[in-house]
């Protein structure tokens, strides 16, 4: 692991550069993005066609929470007092991308526990009981199961307002990065979209693989128009995540020095293979292909989509692979990122 | 928001629901140690600074007392404070009163704390208990060990004579009372390190101006020449500062050095000359200034000899030709001589300090001396200036019964050998060599104290060859050093903080070292040891001490003020002696034979050398080797600072300079490891590729690659140019050549 | 110390890259005055090489945390534990730090460091300890080559603000906005 790079120095050494952001932080962001986009998947799928999408929302519901989860134990773990944790719950920075971050999550963990529990199986969901008046709250043996009706409206409920809370859990991961004007490679307004389109590509290549590993339980046949919904939006997503590659680019290479040259560690430095390589080749421009081989008929209104298990295992696989290989660069490569040193003007 | 230091932070609209204390209330070290997180230990200083060993870093200490002492982790012995609680010294600071620290320690200095509570330290007296060097040791009562050491010491006498045991010490406070143990004991032979660093300066000063070293004034210097003096890195403190401050104030200072060292990186001008040619380029330098008659005259005609034979023997010496020995060009030569003429009287050719270069460094050091003599700098205002008073001037002796008489040549060849080389600086190596050949007669014993003879000495090997003829070593020492490692008694020494020394003079002021704490373990002063071991050896008499404080009290008997009075000041100013000379009138009597600036030298003629400065040819290196140069860094003295945990997270290791071509064409890249070879051995170290040195050089730090397995931090740290440098002994000072030794580098 | 009592005192360092000799003393002293642990730093040396032999350069700077007046530390920080104080010392409550780093991301100087040991960041306090009892911070009091100049730029009398007053300065990093207390003089 390199933790230095010529082109920031010049023939400077000052104060050295350390790698304090490591795996555990990468596998938090990547797993963050994922809930998120598994969540707005979901929500969506709750919204639209009018229940003909319902087991995608299900399982969507069922998954969202977890890789979150995950994530911040590991997060959790990083710090340096982890038994001191809950003092970000003692205070709002505004100013602070990880503090606002922090209450966001603990919103989206509430939010996305309490769909879950709304879109269990029924008999699962029926052996929780809630109280169904306010003056049986200190009687639990009068608790029923949570009515049908209340199930109904609160998954739609949840689902609105966790969508926009998805999408900002979606953001912030770059937002994180982007607000340090110190890190060059991340101090672009781009990082926060790229992450946000990344996060929900990512999280619906996570549904589509579950999916389509359990489809043999389930009806194939009735998987067709669900397929599809996953694909497409992935594939929506993908040319979007390529849209804004091309600004991240161009705005960097025309802003500061600093910015610049900050470019260079994914342009023959260090993180060039794992860029080019792992994030756009494996992560971005073959699973698009995939995916278009997939929807080509129905783009050229030839016929049905061409679906086959292997392709929507292989796309949704890359796409995992080059979603964490992009938290990967960006969190390594931006700690290597500097301002220009000022003795050198 | 504001918030003030650790009390409860004033209202805000951001203001905390719940309160700071933690409900746990567990410590933060608790809750480490169940494991959560991968926490790597902190290597931090003993004793802890910090009270709570908590969140807290170190808070406001009141300290209970601040002691006035000096500092020893250079000869330079800057007054320091150090500050104390609980019997513990949590930091240095410099004394303000003293010349030499100004109220600034250098890093060394403030490393202190590090050497004081080095876990490293020689903690009781050990006798060898396996082979020499196997680091096997038997710990033994202080009665014990001096008992053994003195009946060695008793023994060698008895059956060799007292001139088979060897006495050796570098630079320090204690050398008079060590000077009269050896004299008492009745050998003559009295090692210090002096002809590996300054014998060469001091000679040539001592012929030309009968004072060993002038003194220079920074203050008004308008423009200096360094002759490799690094002082920005060697760092006398003081005098570091005045040079900065002249450049600060825009001095021109000009640096001949193969390398760029930090002093070229700071002055106006750097040289990169090759080396052992300086003397060249200041022959060029007096040819120009004689010739253009750029020279002072009425101070030529008035205060020195020999100038018509000086004019006479460089009328060659051109800057041409010198052009040709040193690659500088002439026009550069010449324009130098003509800038510093211009400057003069208030410009000084610095005399240097390690001049242990080339076996022509003698001569170099001559045509310093003389070049500052032509521009009749002496006692000016940026000039040289007549020498400090006499150290210890002021002070009552101890007095003393009669020394035996001592018939027996001396090993290192003064005067039988080496003529002209004082009493006092002695032929360091060539007592080495002269145990190894037996001559004249074989020595059997060596005393060392507060010294490296095995790192310091060229070719490490050979030195631990002689270890092995001798029969009897005993070292004292602060911490298991290479040359304690391979002796056979040890005994610990209580380091400067932890003890009294004799009292020292500095420019007319009496200053004192004291203990800030009590020694650790059984570390005792060196006043004790040699006490009790004269005691032992049957020479109480030459010891009238009850202890170190009546020792400091016997000196201070003919001063006004009192052991207490000095303790708690830190020094005492010295009544105004009558002033040599009348304001501003500088001394004009040099303490040669001619009572005058000898420019050509009877002394030297008589004894068979060139009475005036003279061309001699350097050795250069075949084809494919390099010279190996050698040098300092701020951050270590010698060998004494690399088990330091501080200065060695500081400066770790001494790469291999070499310049990028030289490099490349060997297939060397930065950080790539390489064999260094010379005739005397090989070691394996690491490149530095750098621009910042000649192509024919490479460059070693000195001091690194320690056999000791005592030093836990300094062993197997770097590699040892001990192991690598030849010996080449001046005939006229003794003076070592050090930069003589070319090497062969390859990629390992 | 200039006296105070009316105003708050703004400390500020002025630095003079053209005494630096890159000694570190300043850096053992500060290690040991508060306790470094060994392997980092509060305070260095920033030095630059440049050219090739035998026109080579060699240049020297003293840095140690700024102590910004816009501190992208204090920004971030999401438990609040990095504040500024009045007089401008940026500080860390010691207590409310989690040790997420976020801070040393921010900072474009890389002052601060992860204490390992105790779980939380640190840096230099501009010797806060010693200020409160009217010291100079032990980096400037040790300094060999004089280049570390420390004092209260609201004081018109004090060295800091003439030095600045009668000198072209420069500070480091400027786009990041910052708004550092340490100035460098011009060679």
């Amino acid at each position: 692991m390199p933790t230095t790079y010529d082109p920031f120095l010049q023939g400077y050494s000052g104060s050295p550069t350390t790698i304090e952001w490591g795996l555990l932080v990468v596998i938090y962001l990547y797993t963050a993005g994922i809930s998120a986009g598994i969540f707005a998947m979901s929500g969506l799928a709750t919204y639209l066609g009018g229940g003909r999408y319902r087991r995608i929302a299900r399982l969507g519901a069922l998954l969202a929470p977890w890789p979150l989860m995950l994530g911040l134990a590991m997060l959790v773990f990083d710090l340096g007092r982890p038994l001191h944790f809950w003092l970000l719950f003692t205070t709002i920075q505004f100013t602070s991308p990880m503090s606002i971050g922090s209450w966001l999550l603990t919103l989206f963990v509430i939010v996305s526990l309490l769909y879950l529990v709304l879109w269990l199986p029924r008999p699962l969901r029926n052996l929780i009981r809630v109280p169904q008046r306010v003056g049986d709250l200190l009687a639990p043996a009068r608790w029923q199961p949570i009515p049908s009706r209340t199930v109904r409206i609160g998954r739609g409920v949840l689902a609105a307002v966790g969508f926009p809370i998805s999408l900002g859990v979606g953001m912030y991961t770059g937002v994180l990065l982007g607000a340090i004007p110190a890190r060059p490679f991340w101090n672009t307004p781009m990082v926060a979209q790229l992450f946000l389109f990344s996060a929900m590509s990512t999280g619906v290549a996570f549904l589509l693989l579950v999916a389509t590993l359990v489809g043999d339980l389930l009806d194939p046949a009735a998987l067709e128009h669900e397929r599809h919904l996953l694909v497409s939006v992935d594939a929506v997503l993908i040319v979007l995540e390529i849209f804004i590659i091309i600004p991240f680019f161009l705005h960097q290479t025309l802003n500061t020095w600093s910015s610049a040259a900050s470019l260079k560690l994914i342009l023959g430095g260090p993180f060039t293979a794992p860029f080019w390589i792992g994030v756009i080749g494996l992560g971005l421009l073959l699973p698009l292909a995939v995916e278009g081989y997939e929807l080509f008929p129905i783009i050229l209104k030839e016929g049905a989509i061409k679906y086959r298990r292997q392709l929507s295992l292989a796309s949704s696989l890359l796409v995992l692979i080059g979603g964490f290989l992009l938290r990967y660069v960006f969190v390594y490569a931006g700690q290597l990122s500097h301002f220009l040193p000022v003795f050198a003007r | 928001m504001s918030k003030k230091g650790r009390e409860a932070p004033e209202p805000s609209v951001l203001d905390r629901p719940i309160s700071r204390r933690t409900f746990l209330g567990v410590s933060a070290g608790t809750l480490a140690a169940l494991g959560l997180g991968l926490r790597l230990p902190r290597l931090s200083l003993e004793p802890s600074l910090s009270p709570d060993g908590g969140l807290k870093p170190l808070p406001p200490v009141v300290f209970d007392r601040e002691v006035y002492s000096l500092c020893e982790q250079c000869v330079w012995r800057c007054g320091l404070v150090a500050k104390v609680k609980d019997g513990k010294v949590y930091k240095l600071d410099g004394n303000p009163h003293h010349p030499h620290s100004n109220g600034m320690l250098c890093p060394r200095g403030q490393a202190g704390v590090a050497t004081l509570y080095d876990p490293d330290r020689l903690l009781y007296p050990m006798i060898r208990a396996g082979e020499r060097g196997s680091g096997k040791w038997q710990r033994v009562s202080w009665e014990q060990a001096l008992d053994y050491v003195a009946e060695r010491m008793l023994e060698i006498k008895e059956k060799y004579g007292p001139e088979a045991m060897i006495f050796s010490t570098t630079h320090n406070l204690l050398q008079p009372v060590f000077e009269n143990l050896l004299k008492a004991y009745g050998s003559p032979n009295y090692g210090t390190q002096r002809s590996l660093c300054f014998n060469a300066m001091i000679v040539a000063n001592l012929l030309t101006y009968g004072v060993q070293e002038p003194g220079r004034d920074y203050s008004a210097a308008q423009y200096i020449i360094y002759t490799g003096r690094n002082l920005l890195e060697a760092i006398s403190n003081s005098e570091s500062q005045a040079l900065v401050a002249a450049i600060a104030r825009g001095a021109k200072v000009v640096v001949l050095d193969p390398r760029f060292t930090k002093t070229a990186a700071k002055a106006t001008e750097w040289l990169p000359i090759k080396p052992g040619t300086d003397l060249a380029f200041h022959l060029a330098l007096i040819h120009e200034i004689i010739y253009n008659d750029l020279y002072d005259h009425a101070f030529v005609e008035a205060y020195t000899v020999g100038f018509d034979e000086l004019k006479e023997a460089v009328r060659d010496y051109t800057p041409e030709w010198a052009a040709t020995k040193t690659e500088i060009p002439a026009s550069t030569i010449r324009r130098i001589a003509h800038e510093f003429a211009l400057a003069a009287p208030h410009a000084f050719a610095h005399p240097n300090w390690r001049t242990s270069n080339f076996l022509n460094s003698f001569q170099t050091e001559r045509a310093i001396a003389i070049l500052n003599a032509l521009v009749g700098n002496w006692g000016q205002p940026g000039g040289l200036q007549p020498a400090a008073g006499e150290e210890g001037a002021g002070l009552a002796s101890l007095p003393h019964p009669p020394y035996p008489r001592v018939a027996a040549l001396r090993l290192d060849g003064v005067p039988w050998k080496y003529p002209l080389v004082p009493l006092k600086l002695g032929v360091f190596q060539e007592i080495r060599d002269n145990i190894l050949r037996g001559e004249p007669y074989q020595a059997k014993g060596w005393f060392i104290y507060r010294q490296n003879p095995v790192n310091a000495l060229p070719e490490r090997r050979k030195t631990l060859e002689a270890f092995s003829k001798l029969e009897f070593i005993v070292t004292i020492d602060i911490a298991m050093n290479d040359t304690a490692w391979f002796s056979d008694v040890v005994l610990p020494e209580a380091s400067y903080l932890e003890r009294y020394d004799p009292l020292t003079v500095v420019d007319g002021i009496v200053f004192i070292r004291q203990p800030a704490v009590e020694p650790l373990g059984e570390s005792r002063s060196g006043l004790w040891i040699f006490k009790q071991l004269g005691e032992r050896l049957g020479l109480g008499d030459y010891f009238p001490y009850e202890d170190e404080e009546d020792y400091l009290r016997q000196q201070l008997a003919p001063l006004e003020i009192t052991l207490e009075e000095l303790k708690e000041r830190g020094f005492y100013r010295l009544p105004e002696t009558a002033p040599a000379e009348a304001e501003g009138k500088p001394t004009l009597s040099w303490n040669t034979p001619s009572g005058k600036i000898e420019l050509a030298s009877e002394v030297l003629r008589n004894a068979g050398f060139p009475a005036v400065p003279t061309w001699e040819a350097p050795p250069e290196p075949f084809e494919g080797q390099f010279y190996l140069l050698t040098g300092k860094v701020a951050q270590h003295t010698q060998f004494a600072t690399h088990n330091n945990r501080l200065l060695h997270e500081r400066v770790p290791d001494n790469p291999l300079w070499i310049h990028p071509k030289a490099a490349a064409a060997r297939g060397i890249a930065d950080g790539d490891e390489v064999w260094v070879e010379s005739a005397a051995g090989r070691v394996k170290t690491r490149a530095h590729v750098t621009e910042r040195i000649r192509p024919d050089c490479v460059y070693m730090t000195p001091g690194f690659g320690h056999l000791s397995k005592g030093l836990r931090t300094a062993y197997g740290a770097g590699a040892s140019d001990s192991d690598l440098h030849l010996t080449f002994t001046d005939p006229i000072t003794g003076s070592q050549a050090l930069s003589q030794t070319m090497v062969k580098v390859t990629k390992a | 110390m200039a006296d105070t009592t009316k105003k708050t005192p703004r400390w500020v360092f002025v630095m003079e890259p053209k005494r630096c000799i890159d000694c570190e003393a300043c850096m053992v002293a500060c290690s040991v005055e508060n306790n470094v642990p060994i392997g980092h730093h509060r305070n260095w040396i920033a030095h630059q090489t440049k050219g090739s032999y035998p026109d080579v350069s060699l240049f020297f700077a003293p840095e140690n945390c700024h102590h910004c007046t816009n501190p992208p530390c204090e920004r971030v920080c999401p438990t609040g534990a990095t504040y500024r104080r009045e007089d401008g010392l940026v500080l860390i409550d010691y207590d409310r730090c989690i040790g997420c780093r976020y801070c040393i991301q921010a900072c474009p100087y890389d002052a601060r460091y992860f204490d390992e040991e105790r779980g939380v960041v640190d840096k230099c306090t501009f010797c806060v300890h010693r200020l409160d009892a009217g010291q100079p911070p032990a980096c400037v009091e040790t300094c060999v080559g004089g280049a570390r100049h420390f004092g209260d730029l609201n004081d018109p009398e004090s060295e800091v603000s003439k030095l600045l007053a009668t000198h072209q300065h420069y500070t480091l990093y400027p786009e990041a906005g910052t708004g550092p207390a340490i100035f460098y003089l011009v060679d």
